[in-house]
């Protein structure tokens, strides 16, 4: 990354030639398919593909999006037709086998689900669903983000644009209401 | 056995609930919608959609807190970093495939320039712009109506036209200047928070190397193109200019000499 000397103090002097481009955001678009599941092989070959795409469309970029939200898009694309093209691939190839997979993948997604089905009686669903309806949707979401997402407070901020005493106070004034609402049929994970 | 062990915890009651929810998703936001509700720009009832699909969807909400901190992102733990050996090889190897013009065949439209200012261009060329300019303007404005409700074109381009005078020969909507466009003087769009990488065509030959000169804020190198026919680019960085209309002039150099060979336009939002 090459700065230039009279730009002006701090970051703004900053500027990047494509070979910048590509030293600063190689790695980060590498670590986005990774952390999607994808093989290191594949996520070079798939972070290759992304800078190809930037330098080529240069003439496409709308001005108005940062570097990294442009890089992120054309990465999510990328990924999200990686994923397209190798299920339609599965699909073709291993119809039976695919389908056993699958089961196999809501079987152990759905352990703790079985283990609930007993005593998560059909009554107890719908006095669930309708305590959760009657919250305010910001609770309702940053509940399930905290409980289903497991994502920490300043994650939850993050996603909801919030500030992190908002999310607690919208997890708080939650759990108060549910209790209150279903402490007859729910024992409190807290408790 | 107490009563209360015979309820359901309800944390997993609702991590239960959430996966039923789960696996009625038909849809997923695509990573420009993602990017839009980051940047905080979805209208309030499309803001709340996307929240409910994010809090019972994993992969989306991950997806989105990447975003968020793009620039830092680390492998997953157990996954070592590229060494630098290994970036240098796929840089070489991305080199050779520019050289070999791949992707190029992808291309399904004309690539539609901003102009410098200078003289007049040629008619026919100016006409063999339009097609693709029209079809830009289109899909842009598409896009624009359903993300964008409260743009005041009229007042920004009021604005546009009395300060990019004489540069100015088309009267194209600022809120599709956004895209690319094919008049003099035309503006591209950006927004203060943001930097952006700004492609930059001229008429005259290509030189070695390039230098952008922000009127009144100073100078930035500038990248010349990686082969014929492609853009000098420009990466702006991010908060470095203010709200308004600056005027980029476009310098070739070749050892001593330096010459100008464009001048553009860029508007930069309020905050």
């Amino acid at each position: 990354m090459a700065m230039t000397d009279d730009f002006g103090p701090g970051d703004q002097g900053l500027m990047y030639t494509p070979e910048d481009l590509y030293q600063r955001y190689y790695r980060p678009v590498v670590a986005f398919f990774l952390r999607r599941g994808v093989p290191i092989e594949e996520s070079r070959d798939l972070a290759q593909e992304t800078f190809l795409r930037v330098f080529k469309n240069m003439d496409s970029f709308r001005g108005e999006s940062a570097v990294e939200t442009w890089l992120f898009q054309i990465a999510g694309n990328l990924y999200k037709n990686t994923l397209r093209s190798l299920q339609a691939q599965k699909r073709d190839a291993q119809e039976v086998s695919l389908e056993s997979a699958e089961a196999g993948v809501v079987e152990l997604r759905s352990k703790e689900g079985d283990a609930l089905r007993g005593i998560l009686t059909e009554e107890r669903s719908r006095l669930l669903r309708a305590a959760l309806e009657d919250l305010p949707p910001q609770m309702r979401q940053a509940v399930y983000l905290r409980v289903d997402g497991d994502l920490k407070y300043r994650e939850i901020a993050e996603l909801m644009h919030v500030s992190i005493e908002t999310v607690k106070a919208h997890l708080y004034q939650a759990r108060q209401h549910l209790r209150d609402r279903l402490g007859d049929y729910f024992r409190d994970s807290e408790s | 056995m107490s009563a209360d062990d015979e309820k359901p915890p309800l944390d997993a009651a609702l991590r239960h609930l959430a996966e039923q929810q789960r696996r009625s998703l038909t849809s997923h936001p695509t990573p420009q919608e993602l990017a839009v509700y980051h940047a905080g720009e979805l209208p309030p009832e499309a803001e709340s959609r996307l929240l409910d699909h994010l809090a019972v969807c994993r992969d989306c909400s991950d997806l989105l807190l990447d975003l968020a901190g793009f620039a830092d992102l680390k492998p997953p733990q157990g996954v070592p970093e590229l060494t630098d050996e290994q970036v240098e090889q796929d840089w070489q190897a991305l080199r050779s495939r520019m050289r070999a013009g791949e992707g190029r065949e992808e291309r399904t439209a004309e690539v539609v320039p901003i102009r410098p200012a200078g003289p007049p261009m040629k008619p026919a060329r100016w006409t063999s712009l339009w097609l693709p300019v029209a079809a830009s303007i289109l899909a842009v404005l598409g896009f624009s109506f359903s993300l964008y409700q409260t743009v005041q074109v009229g007042a920004l381009r009021q604005q546009l036209e009395a300060q990019s005078k004489p540069w100015s020969t088309t009267s194209v909507p600022l809120d599709d200047t956004t895209h690319r466009s094919g008049g003099e003087g035309t503006v591209q769009r950006m927004k203060s928070v943001d930097g952006a990488v700004l492609s930059l065509y001229h008429d005259e030959e290509v030189y070695p190397a390039y230098e952008a000169e922000i009127v009144g804020q100073g100078k930035l190198k500038a990248a010349p193109p990686l082969e014929d026919g492609l853009p000098v680019t420009l990466v702006i960085p991010r908060r470095s200019l203010g709200p308004g209309i600056h005027t980029i002039r476009l310098f070739g150099v070749k050892g001593d000499q330096r010459d100008e060979v464009g001048e553009y336009k860029i508007q930069v939002d309020e905050p």
